[in-house]
């Protein structure tokens, strides 16, 4: 282990020769990060690594290689969370001075280089972003909300749906959210990360270490439980006639995703009001 | 709890998160609606990869070349080696470390800016960080005043394997066991460090034979066709063009298909067909063209081949069929197919020879398989001339367009470095009785290869000759144009290969 951080501090010191930060200054930390059981730099990433550690001890030339090659492209990497204009140039402030000034210790040093500094960046420019966007929201109008019914509008373009939708909008949401919180915790973890947080199967699957077809057969299975549910439910509650009844059951079919995506947003939005 | 870090964000999506941190991360994810929210984020901005950029520049640098005495870094230029689709090779010496090494600029991409440049040289000195015998090392990356890349590379001694199975034909079974258990050897290696090659062919096989130390195969290009591909574009082969990085070849399915998600399992395709190719004599693929090439992958069948190889080797179908299938069933990963190649039984192969000549007989290849088929290291006469006359240095020196790249392998252009040994018809390689059967069986015991006594170089063709070296730099001080009593014609592309190849050697 030894070699390998003197290998590794060799190579991050030969990436950036020009820096005023010693090989011997970065073995030190590496040797430091390995004693207390931190994960070493990947040898692709070790001089993302180098330069992330010179940035932290106020290297010029460092930083200003950061500044140029990094936190200029935080606009663009924002833009595609956020379409709005102004919010890009204020990530790009907030960022800089958390990661390179920080309160005490600069926030770079979190860098590990255990993937490139871009991604990490790109990661700590969405969570500045989204932390932006939260705030505003509270100040002005619930905008999940009205993004789930402008969704929902958009699925449901039949008048009788509408009007089922409208009559039995209430039993319909009652019966659903029962169905809901019938999925234990993994099932609604997993289909929040995919309907409400975008997030593809494949990751999914790396994150529960398994395939992403079996990802997407849980999925699967998790909607049509959510369906046969809401279903059941509805019908125990509605005494309504078996045409009226399979009318319904298409409208709960066609808007299951939708329902979910914004009772789960909502879930959200409840929990980080209350914590 | 706290929230989850940056790096461990980026770990779930990009991966590379281990099980307990995995485990952790489930766990938080399923009571932070931020976290999951960041993640499904981050994940489409990660995934956007460098489009963004907006703000790169055009390299807008024309290619220089370097003249012998030119300087780049503390690396002085002594000579020319020779060019080829990624750029220009020089012999030059470290003036620190008064050491020989090889220079590899690479060409001016079409579309990478200063920023773009400073990435995959990040990535290429990555790369440079597998140190195995089997790898050639990668010392330094450094840029050009142009604003080129360049690789500081080991000069090592030998040919490559094209040029071996060009002048031998089929290798034996006890050499392509040799051969391919170091090959793997090294991959694993580089495997294990998280660097992938993406770029294996024969061509980037080397067979060396330094003085007093058994014969290796080293890999040359570790983390390069990376570094090319990227610089021309997102996908893993093919150019902005739409034209392919590298040889097709060599190249898995899922990686001419442009796959983002290469893995190890590229580079075992690469070896399957390396294998096929060494133990058969051709390539399990055929094709005029690239598209042709491409149209066979796409609806790649390996029953052909298969009959192919069971003709002349059959006791190596089980792993040659497990590294020439789809991604998902290929062997895993380098040791997996070293353990299947340990566990072939070569006593199946005891007639290899005789199906080899039936082979040869029934194809086209009846030329390449002449009695001077023997293992590399049987013949260290030419081998260390070839070193000796090359500056021992291989470049990968690939194709450098689809045109070239249909060539047949006989007239492959792709090891113009070699060019000594193209010549070695001079050589008295004939003369040289061919090795046994014996003699391969005790040569191909792995710690201590035993030279058969009769392929000892002599004096005058030992590269340590003083006489040699004398007739070397004689040669090599010839000018350029000299219009050197050739033995040999001159090859029609001559300028654009390395002095020694047009020079007579004595």
């Amino acid at each position: 282990m030894e070699e390998d951080c003197n290998q590794l501090a060799r190579t991050g010191r030969q990436a950036w020769p020009d820096f005023g930060v010693t090989e011997e200054a970065f073995l030190a930390r590496l040797n430091a990060r390995d004693a207390a059981g931190v994960p070493l730099p990947q040898s692709e990433h070790v001089g993302d690594a180098f330069l992330a550690f010179a940035c932290e001890l106020g290297d010029a030339l460092a930083i200003a290689t950061f500044d140029r090659d990094y936190l200029s492209r935080v606009p663009a990497m924002v833009s595609r969370v956020d379409g709005s204009r102004s919010l890009p140039d204020e990530v790009q402030q907030i960022l800089r001075a958390r990661l390179l000034v920080g309160d005490g210790t600069p926030k770079i040093a979190g860098y590990a280089g255990r993937g490139s500094l871009l991604g990490w960046l790109k990661v700590a420019a969405v969570r500045c972003t989204l932390e932006l966007l939260r705030a505003r929201k509270s100040e002005h109008s619930d905008d999940v909300e009205s993004e789930a019914e402008r969704a929902a509008a958009l699925v449901s373009r039949d008048p009788e749906l509408d009007y089922l939708r409208e009559k039995y909008a209430s039993d319909f949401r009652m019966a659903f959210t029962d169905a809901l919180s019938d999925l234990d915790k993994q099932q609604r973890t997993v289909l929040s990360l995919y309907l409400a947080d975008g997030l593809n199967i494949a990751s999914i699957g790396a994150l529960y270490s398994v395939h992403r077809a079996t990802v997407a057969r849980w999925i699967a299975e998790t909607r049509e439980h959510l369906f046969s549910e809401t279903r059941r439910r509805l019908h125990e509650r509605l005494n309504i006639s078996e045409t009226e009844f399979q009318s319904i059951v298409r409208l709960v079919q066609s808007q299951l995703d939708v329902s979910v995506r914004r009772l789960l947003q909502e879930a959200a939005l409840r929990d980080a009001s209350g914590s | 709890m706290d929230c989850l870090s940056e790096g461990r964000i980026q770990g779930i999506v990009e991966g590379g998160l281990d099980t307990l941190e995995r485990e952790r991360a489930r766990e938080h994810l399923e009571d932070c609606a931020d976290c999951r929210k960041l993640v499904g984020h981050a994940a489409a901005v990660l995934a956007s990869g460098e489009a963004e950029t907006d703000e790169l520049e055009p390299l807008g640098s024309a290619f220089q070349p370097l003249e012998p005495g030119d300087r780049v870094g503390r690396y002085v230029v002594d000579e020319r080696l020779g060019a080829g689709a990624m750029g220009v090779v020089y012999a030059a010496t470290d003036s620190l470390l008064q050491r020989s090494v090889a220079l590899k600029l690479l060409r001016p991409t079409d579309g990478g800016g200063d920023l773009e440049r400073a990435r995959l040289e990040r990535e290429a000195r990555a790369a440079s960080a597998v140190k195995h015998p089997g790898v050639v090392a990668v010392y330094d990356v450094l840029a050009t005043e142009d604003g080129l890349s360049v690789l500081v590379m080991d000069r090592a001694t030998g040919i490559s394997l094209r040029q071996h199975l060009r002048d031998s034909g089929p290798l034996e079974a006890a050499e392509v066991l040799e051969v391919f258990t170091q090959m793997l050897d090294a991959l694993s290696a580089a495997h294990r460090t998280g660097v992938v090659h993406r770029d294996l062919k024969p061509e980037n096989v080397f067979l060396t034979e330094e003085s007093g130390a058994p014969p290796r195969v080293k890999l040359l290009d570790f983390g390069v066709a990376k570094l090319l591909a990227s610089a021309f574009s997102d996908s893993a082969g093919l150019t902005k063009s739409g034209t392919l990085v590298g040889t097709p070849y060599y190249m898995a399915p899922e990686q001419a298909f442009g796959a983002t998600d290469l893995d190890q399992r590229a580079d075992l395709w690469a070896v399957g067909v390396m294998l096929f190719e060494a133990l058969v004599g051709e390539r399990p693929l055929h094709g005029e063209n690239v598209g042709q090439v491409l149209h066979q992958l796409a609806h790649f069948d390996f029953s052909g081949p298969r009959a192919r190889l069971m003709q002349v080797a059959p006791s190596w179908e089980p792993l040659v069929s497990r590294l020439l299938v789809e991604r998902s069933a290929r062997l895993s990963d380098a040791q997996e197919a070293l353990a299947c190649l340990r566990g072939i039984d070569l006593s199946g192969e005891a007639s290899a020879a005789a199906r080899l000549t039936d082979a040869a007989t029934r194809g086209s290849h009846a030329a390449s398989l002449s009695p001077k088929k023997k293992a590399w290291w049987a013949v260290p006469l030419v081998l260390g001339l070839g070193g000796l006359l090359s500056l021992g240095f291989v470049t990968r020196g690939g194709p450098s367009g689809p045109a070239q790249q249909t060539a047949a392998p006989a007239a492959d252009p792709a090891t113009f470095v070699e060019g000594p040994l193209a010549t070695n018809s001079q050589f008295p390689t004939a003369k040289v009785p061919p090795v046994s059967a014996a003699d391969d069986a005790s040569i191909a015991l792995p710690e201590a290869p035993k030279r058969s006594p009769r392929a000892k170089p002599t004096a005058q063709f030992k590269p340590e000759s003083p006489q040699a070296a004398a007739a070397v730099s004689a040669a090599r001080a010839k000018p350029l144009d000299t219009p050197a009593a050739a033995p040999t014609p001159a090859p029609a592309d001559s300028a654009r290969k390395p002095r020694l190849l047009t020079e007579p050697p004595f």
